[in-house]
């Protein structure tokens, strides 16, 4: 984790509003869009990148049965949930592949070899569904609330990919 | 015309492979899952997605029984019975052993519609989760094959 992501999420977690008014989600975006244009500046636009790819899967994958065995088609809410999840990443974690999902979720995939992978999906619904292979013989799933912020355990078993 | 023909062809050959179809999956049987779409495996890497293999809502993943099967026939079959009824294209498949799906706790059910060789990965898990680690573990094992460029029809 760079120095630059431990002080965007002390300050994101100082800064974020708690409240649930009108004006306290404006403040939430506003801050969330300086720091992606922050980050855009000064680290090559990471997030940019990764949303390009979600930009393609949504484009590709928004009509019913993209996969030729009746998907759905990926949702709005969980396009809108994966772009926050992707401002969400620290810099320091590599930017995963972007998965369509049959049941209309989008999927980020982190790979590097066998035995190394690790998947999280988002549904739109304030919550994060994981699976993957930590290693040979270590598994990993769940279900995580997100809240805007990545949990810290997600993040722990995607740096044990790498 | 030439539909209905090709459907009679379709059925005819389909029912002449019958005789390699045994109930019983044996644990070094290959199975194979047609891709129709680019999203579901990953050609720079040399593998198949776990999105490849999350079950449908009625939790019966269609494959099909391929041992008896060179790869040609293995190629047509996936376009007869698969990518043409559907109106797509086939872009690969995903082979892996029966015994690997065993292995994970699921099951494996002939269901010799519309093809004696057709099957059903079944006995998924109702939790998300628990879902998303079998598709994990399936994707994993399984070997990419990419399709060759379709012949060109007459």
């Amino acid at each position: 984790m760079t120095c630059a992501d431990i002080a965007e999420q002390k300050i994101w977690s100082r800064t974020k509003s708690p409240g649930s008014s009108v004006e306290s989600q404006r403040l939430n975006s506003f801050i969330a869009r300086t720091f992606h244009d922050l980050r855009a500046a000064v680290s090559w636009n990471r997030p940019g990148d990764a949303i390009a790819l979600l930009n393609e899967v949504y484009d590709e994958c928004s009509e019913p049965d993209w996969n030729g065995y009746g998907a759905s088609p990926v949702s709005a809410a969980a396009y809108e949930e994966a772009v926050t999840f992707l401002n969400a990443l620290p810099a320091s974690v590599p930017i995963p592949e972007v998965v369509p999902e049959p049941d209309g979720s989008v999927g980020f995939e982190w790979w590097n070899g066998r035995h190394r992978i690790f998947t999280v999906m988002t549904a739109g619904n304030g919550s994060l569904v994981y699976a993957g292979i930590i290693g040979r013989g270590n598994k990993a799933h769940g279900i995580e609330a997100f809240d805007d912020s990545i949990p810290e355990n997600l993040l722990a078993y995607i740096n044990r990919i790498f | 015309m030439i539909q209905s023909l090709k459907t009679c062809w379709r059925i005819l050959t389909g029912f002449s492979e019958l005789r390699s179809a045994p109930a019983e999956f044996r644990a070094s049987e290959r199975i194979s899952r047609s891709l129709l779409s680019k999203r579901e495996y990953a050609a720079n890497n040399n593998r198949v997605k776990h999105n490849a293999f999350l079950p449908p809502p009625n939790l019966e993943h269609s494959v099909y029984r391929t041992s008896s099967l060179d790869d040609s026939a293995i190629w047509k079959l996936g376009r007869s019975y698969v990518a043409e009824p559907r109106g797509k294209t086939l872009k690969g498949r995903g082979d892996l052993r029966a015994s690997v799906i065993l292995d994970t706790g699921l099951t494996l059910n002939s269901d010799p519609a519309p093809h004696p060789l057709h099957a059903n990965i079944i006995g998924w898990p109702t939790d998300k989760h628990e879902q998303l680690q079998l598709a994990v573990e399936l994707a994993e094992a399984a070997s990419l094959v990419v399709a060759p460029a379709e012949p060109p029809s007459n």
